[in-house]
């Protein structure tokens, strides 16, 4: 491409007018940049040095956030059930949350004591703008909603934002030296003591970690949020005896009202004693259990009714959710979840930092621990691509400087490479893109191409320096014009060269979705860095050029190099030449060969990247109670940790929620988060996949589902609350009991069709409730209020935290429930007694009737609506995800239609999942792909005006495709997006070696007009021979540099290699189709031609 | 082997005898044994016991099917409610068949680690080539489930024998320690009109009369304030007041109210246990006595009277008293004892609409059963604190239930694997562990 535009220069006058003056653009920037080289290497130092800058300010994190743009807002409304939440709080929110400016979809998830509003924005909204305007929305949305209810707006972070897990927990220490702790029992290193266990409780540790711990972390720059999790949080506990509130005529709420009463402080301003000012307080706050026992609740004929006369007082743990548990000990502990957009290692270094100073002040032995820590996946992913670069970048200059032969010259070229990372790296910072596998990929699959402008520009002005040398001593000025007139000669081209590539990685910059939000980044930075290229080739290389060739050159034509090729390839073309029909029909073979193995490569959405971590997530069916599901936790925990003492670093578990809106799960789900050993230090024969399959088949407990993950991965997943599987159907209406039987319908359905391999429509329609209710005849018969009777039951049952003490910096809440034994059975609960106006008390069972049924343990609602999703795995290699869909579509309808799985008025179903994004992502290809290649022809048909030159550069396209798929094939990689983007990214180099062809035979054929048959092949030959050296140079510069990837096994490799793959084999076949095909083809032409 | 052909036997002569009989009505009703079946195994109904058909068998026709019982008195239990028994002798002998089901027709071949495999012939699992496991027809169909001995193990699962106890539940009330002049006053007038009636003893007849007639009204006021027949009958014997109504002296009397879901269960003479928060963790034992006939319209309860027997009366007139009386659960059954097959509480999962047991049926299988369960209650000698359900139906005798796990085991039964795709997890799972494994295809 490059070479046709230099060798063209004469042709430009033809070309639009357009064009031409940015032709002259690019020359006067030349010009500008030679004249004024003083100017130009300051601004290179400069960009340099802002470059290094850029480099160490931009955020890194392992892989890109491909979650949705959404903002979440978390309501809190502690034991309430999923039903109450949805019907009080969520529902009516949601409608008013609608219509939110810039707003796609709103999901909402209900679940026992929480809610969680999903609101997701179109993509290019900016975050925080959306946050305003939810803020906004939320101002009067939140009105009617119950008063105890607390609507808040999520933490600004995103899925991928928790980066670093510890846990608070007890060691041991020296008792003459408490201020260190250890891990392990032994001696004080200082006195030799033997050291002595710390043996704080779950309730003190929280303590230490709520109080002490969390908010010091959270004033770490970039840290939105710390979450507490496990241990137990200490509370004042008013158990309160219904009998003995009988006989005092004590009521609930009398009680609660006094509490309420007894724990304030009060500031009375000041007076003036001998002109000192005094501040007045009144002091009362609740500082001891004491203190709540003497709190006085009524007056009995002037007997004061005390507290501790009606129940008793104890300090106890809060209502729990989640829990913590280190190798089958119970912890606590907590999780930093950084801010969006911030620089996940330097916070993660911050936190460190924090931990270390917050050390001295923890009690003795107390130690903070972390158990999940980013920055090891960050680093390992960075230094992948970073060896991937560097090695990609001496490779390159190798290849140049034996091509070239010339120390500086090829060191002019090569300093493309660096000056053009650290540009795009600039540029990524002013387009906020953040460092990622994804992003430094994009760099990685660009710099074989980076260097091709540059080489091309050197070697012109070192060819005609060497010209002009021979024919005489050179004064400065001839040759500063000589570099001027040399570089100008190559300017357009490279701007076009440019271009071209740009174009042809339009497709990847359309996509949408998370396809869109993986490979953007890499679509930016590669065209950043070919920017950058571009840039340092025109400004700052001929500058270069002017200083350092100088010496005695030799033509690089006539080099060793180019010699052994030229002898190698001349006896081939020659051959080729004259048994045209022979290597067509071995080409043909080739092409149908590897088409053919397209068939036996498979699909997946994206290859999965290994973080290093495992996450085993066992999930209960709903209803299962914390104690039980703690019981499992402890047990797998133990046996992962004892079982596997070679791989398995440690083990901590996670069951139910940690105190933040990101994390949304029930009680009934466990997470362990699974460190490994390096890999060397485990045992032979074991790899990862094992690891995990044994782990799976020892933790094996009759029903619970195992499920492997990976932590980011996970996070990503379970805050997208669409559906994860490759095609799920939602069911939508009002009622779940319906819904989730039209939801089973539809498994029993779906699971016959070819091609599922697995259908779980949601249960979650089955949790246990425990329904009191209240029959409005009786307690009319009383004269009592249902509001009445409910505080009863909400106060007295559930539990209230009315009031909070204030002991210096902690806050502890106090609670006032029923004593156990009144409320635990439904019998108990029969008899809790409601006072009724005429000032008697009747037992709760004489008002109401007790129901056990079944309820939703969660609701799921898109756009107010409630949904079950029926997920759906198809087997892509027995039947495509689109026919898939489009068949099961057919089936589903018929059988409504036919009445066989009824669907009532109000309720229907939608298809969707991740065949969504594959078909919107195909759809897009389909016309960008073909769009962007026509327009790579067009430019080439305005370059020749010759279609039978554009269709022989064309050829390589597909010898290209087949190139890509055949190493697919054989190294077991699947289609997916990123490969793709691979062959996208080979589809916009492929041509550029048949234009340097076909532009050459061009002019040859111009200059001299062939006799005979013999002739033409001579001639073609002949231009052949011309540029075989820089075709292979280009060639091989872009082969050899991805070819160290292919051997990479650390963490990002798993992703840049199949986008390397079809690269490197696409790049192989193109080169060999045209530097045989291309003046195969020609030659036939021009043979034609021929008079005979 | 044996077992299949009793119960053919059964069915075939059930089938027999409802030809011969197939226009009976609805009505249970006693008939003539056919004396061909003698020496025939069959199942009691009500029982559940396995016995030999012998002269004396009861035989009762129900909807045109007979049914042999093992012993007299179980003909008229049989007949007060068919249907349960009935349905009690399938499920018994589908356990049986269970038993014994290799001659049922096999379904399908699985491996016993890897259940999704599933397979028309014997041979080996392609994922840990073990060899399969026959699965029988039927045996699904019951739900049974077979878990490994690793399951077992890191399920916890733990299982009890369903015996028999004694049940009584424990209600809770509140009292205050008496001081019931008005009772007081109301004996003595008692008494003294007995007193009065005797020294007018054969004296003229309107005095007699007049006194016969105060006698009746102070006993009716004596009944009105809540003593009973008994209690009267027993004061006109001894004629001594009980003063320690309101001066304590040798005995405390407690009166608790009892409100009115309680009011079935309790009973005179029934064994009270009182406390006081005067004197903590005392108990006071003692007996209810009588139980006032009048219902408090304002506190919606009735009150208990209950003597205490405490020897030095430590309590004092207008205490507070939290009362436990102890009620027996009754339970009419043709042995004559109040003994009832009982659960622990953790074996019954309560979803509303039905209580399941899973139960051990041996050979690691598990099998669900529907029971119907009588109030929750506290078993004599047990001082552990457990409650127990007395089970009404759908367990036998000694069965082993699990009370640890169970829940586990529904889940599994009710789906494996997948549960944790809605959480997910699909996209982290390998292809074959997202089949699911439970589902049938």
């Amino acid at each position: 491409m490059v070479v046709l535009w230099a060798s063209r220069k004469k042709k430009r006058r033809r070309l639009a007018i357009g064009v031409n003056t940015e032709k002259r653009m690019i020359e006067k920037v030349i010009e500008i940049c030679l004249r004024n080289r003083f100017l130009v290497i300051t601004g290179a130092v400069l960009v340099i040095m802002l470059g290094i800058f850029a480099v160490r300010n931009t955020p890194i994190d392992a892989i890109p956030d491909i979650g949705d743009l959404q903002v979440i807002v978390y309501a809190d409304w502690p034991g309430r059930s999923p039903k109450d939440i949805e019907d009080q709080i969520l529902y009516p929110l949601t409608t008013k949350l609608m219509g939110t400016p810039g707003i796609q979809t709103i999901r909402s998830t209900s679940a026992f004591g929480f809610g969680l509003v999903n609101l997701i924005f179109k993509e290019g909204v900016d975050y925080y703008w959306a946050r305003t305007r939810v803020l906004e929305r939320l101002n009067f949305a939140t009105s009617d909603l119950p008063s105890d209810a607390q609507v808040t707006l999520g933490p600004d972070v995103t899925a991928v934002g928790q980066i670093f897990w510890y846990t608070v927990e007890n060691g041991f220490f020296c008792q003459n030296h408490p201020q260190q702790s250890y891990p392990e029992p032994g001696s004080c290193p200082t006195d030799g003591n033997e050291l002595i266990p710390s043996t704080y409780d779950l309730g003190q540790l929280r303590s230490i970690q709520d109080w002490y711990v969390r908010y010091q972390l959270n004033a770490v720059i970039g840290v939105s949020e710390v979450a507490s999790v496990g241990g137990y949080v200490k509370q004042y506990q008013i158990d309160i005896d219904p009998y003995r509130m009988v006989h005092y005529g004590v009521k609930v709420t009398d009680v609660l009202s006094a509490v309420k009463r007894s724990n304030i402080d009060v500031g009375a301003k000041t007076f003036e004693e001998g002109s000192i000012e005094f501040i007045i307080r009144g002091v009362g706050f609740i500082k001891k259990i004491e203190d709540i026992e003497n709190i006085v609740v009524a007056a009995q004929d002037g007997v004061p009714v005390y507290i501790s006369d009606i129940g008793s007082v104890t300090v106890g743990p809060d209502f729990r959710r989640g829990a913590l548990d280190k190798a089958g000990t119970e912890v606590t502990g907590a999780v930093v979840v950084m801010r969006h957009g911030e620089n996940p290692l330097r916070v993660i270094q911050g936190v460190k930092e924090k931990i270390e100073e917050l050390a001295v002040g923890l009690p003795s032995g107390v130690r903070i621990v972390s158990f999940y820590d980013r920055t090891d996946l960050i680093n390992r992913a960075v230094n992948t691509l970073r060896d991937a670069l560097t090695q990609e970048i001496l490779i390159t200059i190798f290849v140049i400087i034996i091509f070239l032969l010339h120390f500086f010259g090829g060191m002019i070229i090569s300093i493309v490479l660096p000056i053009g990372v650290l540009i795009s790296f600039i540029l990524m910072r002013v387009f906020g893109i953040d460092a990622n596998i994804m992003s430094l990929g994009g760099i990685a699959i660009a710099i074989g191409v980076m260097v091709d402008a540059g080489s091309v520009l050197v070697e012109n002005i070192y060819r005609k320096i060497a010209e002009n040398q021979q024919r005489g001593n050179l004064s400065t000025s001839a040759r500063l014009e000589i570099c001027i007139d040399g570089a100008k000669q190559v300017g357009r081209p490279v701007f076009f060269a440019l271009l071209t590539t740009i174009i042809g990685f339009v497709p990847v910059f359309v996509l949408t979705g998370q396809a869109g939000r993986l490979f953007r980044p890499l679509a930016y930075t590669k065209t950043f860095a070919m920017v950058g290229a571009a840039l340092i080739a025109v400004c700052l290389l001929p500058t270069l050029a002017y200083y350092l060739i100088r010496g005695r050159l030799r033509l690089p034509d006539e080099n060793i190099v180019s010699r052994f090729l030229r002898k190698t390839y001349y006896p081939v073309i020659r051959w080729s030449l004259n048994h045209k029909r022979i290597v067509v029909i071995v080409f043909i073979a080739f092409l149908a060969a590897g088409l053919s193995t397209s068939f036996f490569v498979k699909q997946e959405f994206m290859p999965p990247l290994n973080e290093g971590d495992l996450l085993f997530m066992p999930v209960l069916l709903p209803g299962a109670s914390l104690s039980q599901v703690m019981d499992i936790m402890q047990k797998q925990d133990r046996i992962i940790k004892n079982e596997f003492p070679d791989e398995v670093e440690w083990v901590v578990g996670k069951l139910g929620r940690a105190e933040t809106s990101t994390d949304p799960a029930p009680v009934t789900m466990i997470e362990t988060i699974i460190h490994l050993k390096p890999k060397n230090q485990w045992r032979r024969g074991m790899t990862r996949d094992k690891l995990i399959n044994q782990i799976q088949e020892k933790t094996k407990i009759p029903g619970v589902s195992p499920i492997m993950t990976q932590p980011i991965r996970n996070r990503i997943d379970m805050l997208a609350t669409g559906i994860q599987t490759p095609v799920g159907i939602k069911v939508f209406g009002p009622d779940p009991k319906q819904i989730e039987r039209i939801a089973t319908g539809l498994e029993e359905i779906v699971v016959q069709l070819k091609g599922v391999s697995s259908v779980y429509a949601e249960r979650i329609g089955s949790r246990p409730y425990f329904e009191i209710e209240i029959d409005r005849n009786q307690i009319a018969r009383h004269g009592l209020h249902l509001g009445t009777v409910q505080d009863i039951i909400s106060m007295a049952i559930g539990g209230m935290n009315i009031t909070q003490t204030v002991e210096g910096r902690e806050r502890y809440p106090v609670r006032v429930r029923y004593m156990r034994d009144f409320r635990d059975s439904p019998e108990a609960l029969g008899r809790l007694f409601i006072p009724t106006p005429d000032g008697g008390q009747v037992p709760l069972s004489l008002l109401v009737r007790f129901n056990k049924t079944l309820g939703p343990a969660m609701i799921q609602s898109e756009n107010t609506m409630p949904y079950f999703r029926v997920f759906i795995n198809v087997n892509q290699e027995v039947m495509g995800l689109v026919d898939f869909v489009r068949i099961a579509q057919i089936v589903v309808d018929e059988r409504i239609t036919l009445g066989e799985l009824q669907i009532p008025p109000g309720y229907y179903i939608t298809w969707s999942g991740q065949f969504e994004s594959e078909v919107e992502a195909r759809s897009r290809l389909a016309v960008v792909l073909p769009i962007c290649l026509a327009v790579i022809l067009l430019l080439l048909y305005f370059a020749f005006r010759d279609i039978p030159s554009v269709l022989i550069i064309a050829l390589g396209l597909p010898f290209s495709m087949v190139g890509g798929i055949i190493p697919l094939y054989l190294l077991g990689f699947k289609f997916s997006t990123a490969v793709w983007v691979g062959f996208i990214a080979l589809f916009g180099v492929a041509t550029d070696n048949a234009v340097v062809l076909i532009s050459v035979f061009r002019s040859i054929f111009k200059e001299k007009k062939p006799k005979d048959v013999g002739e033409v092949r001579e001639m073609v030959a002949r231009g052949g021979l011309l540029r075989v050296r820089p075709i292979m140079m280009t060639v091989l510069t872009t082969v050899l540099a991805l070819t160290p990837i292919m051997f990479f096994t650390s963490a990002g490799s798993e992703v840049i290699k199949p986008m390397a793959s079809p690269v490197i084999g696409g790049l192989i076949s193109a080169t060999l189709a045209n530097l045989i095909l291309v003046p195969l083809f020609y030659s036939w032409i021009k043979e034609k031609q021929v008079p005979k | 082997m044996s077992a299949d052909i009793r119960i053919s036997i059964v069915v075939f002569f059930l089938l027999l005898t409802s030809l011969v009989v197939f226009s009976c009505g609805e009505k249970a009703a006693k008939v003539q044994l056919d004396q061909e079946l003698i020496g025939s195994e069959a199942i009691c109904p009500v029982t559940g016991d396995e016995f030999t058909i012998h002269e004396s068998t009861p035989v009762v026709r129900y909807k045109g099917q007979e049914y042999y019982m093992c012993c007299p008195g179980c003909d008229t239990e049989f007949m007060k409610d068919p249907e349960k028994y009935i349905m009690l002798m399938q499920q018994k002998e589908q356990s049986m068949e269970n038993e014994t089901g290799k001659d049922s027709e096999i379904q399908y071949w699985t491996c016993s680690m890897h259940p999704e495999v599933k397979s028309d012939e014997e041979g080996n699992c392609p994922i840990c080539g073990m060899s399969l496991i026959p699965v029988y027809e039927g045996s699904e169909s019951e739900n049974a489930l077979h878990l490994s001995a690793q399951d077992i193990e890191l399920a916890g699962i733990e299982t009890v024998p369903a015996t028999r106890r004694h049940v009584h539940k424990e209600i809770m009330a509140v009292g205050t320690v008496a001081y019931d002049p008005e009772l007081v006053t109301a004996q003595e007038e008692y008494v003294n009109a007995l007193q009065m009636s005797d020294m007018i003893d054969g004296d003229g007849l309107t005095a007699q009369e007049r006194a016969t007639q105060l006698i009746q009204r102070s006993e009716y006021k004596l009944r009105l304030l809540g003593m009973d027949a008994a209690e009267v009958r027993h004061l006109r014997q001894t004629r001594k007041p009980e003063r320690s109504l309101i001066m304590p002296e040798g005995r405390n009397w407690i009166y608790a109210d009892i409100y009115e879901p309680d009011m079935g269960w309790v009973n005179r003479g029934q064994d009270v246990i009182a406390t006081s928060s005067a004197y903590p963790g005392e108990n006071f034992k003692g007996r209810v006595v009588s139980i006032s006939p009048i219902l408090d319209s304002q506190t919606r309860s009735v009150k208990a009277r209950i003597r205490l027997n405490n020897m030095e009366p430590k309590l004092k007139p207008g205490m507070f008293i939290e009362a436990k009386i102890i009620a027996p659960y009754e339970v009419r059954s043709i042995t004559g004892t109040s003994m009832v097959i009982t659960i622990p509480k953790d074996a019954v999962l309560d979803m509303g609409n039905r209580q399941i047991v899973w139960v051990a049926i041996g050979d690691d299988k598990f099998q669900p059963r529907v029971v119907k369960l009588g109030p929750e209650g506290y078993a004599h000698g047990d001082e552990t604190g457990t409650r127990y359900y007395p089970v009404l139906e759908g367990l036998f005798e000694n069965e082993m239930v699990v009370i640890n796990g169970n829940f586990l085991i529904d889940s599994e039964s009710n789906l494996a694997g997948v549960a944790a795709i809605g959480y997910g997890g699909a996209l982290g799972v390998q292809e074959k562990e997202a089949a699911p494994v439970g589902h049938r295809r």
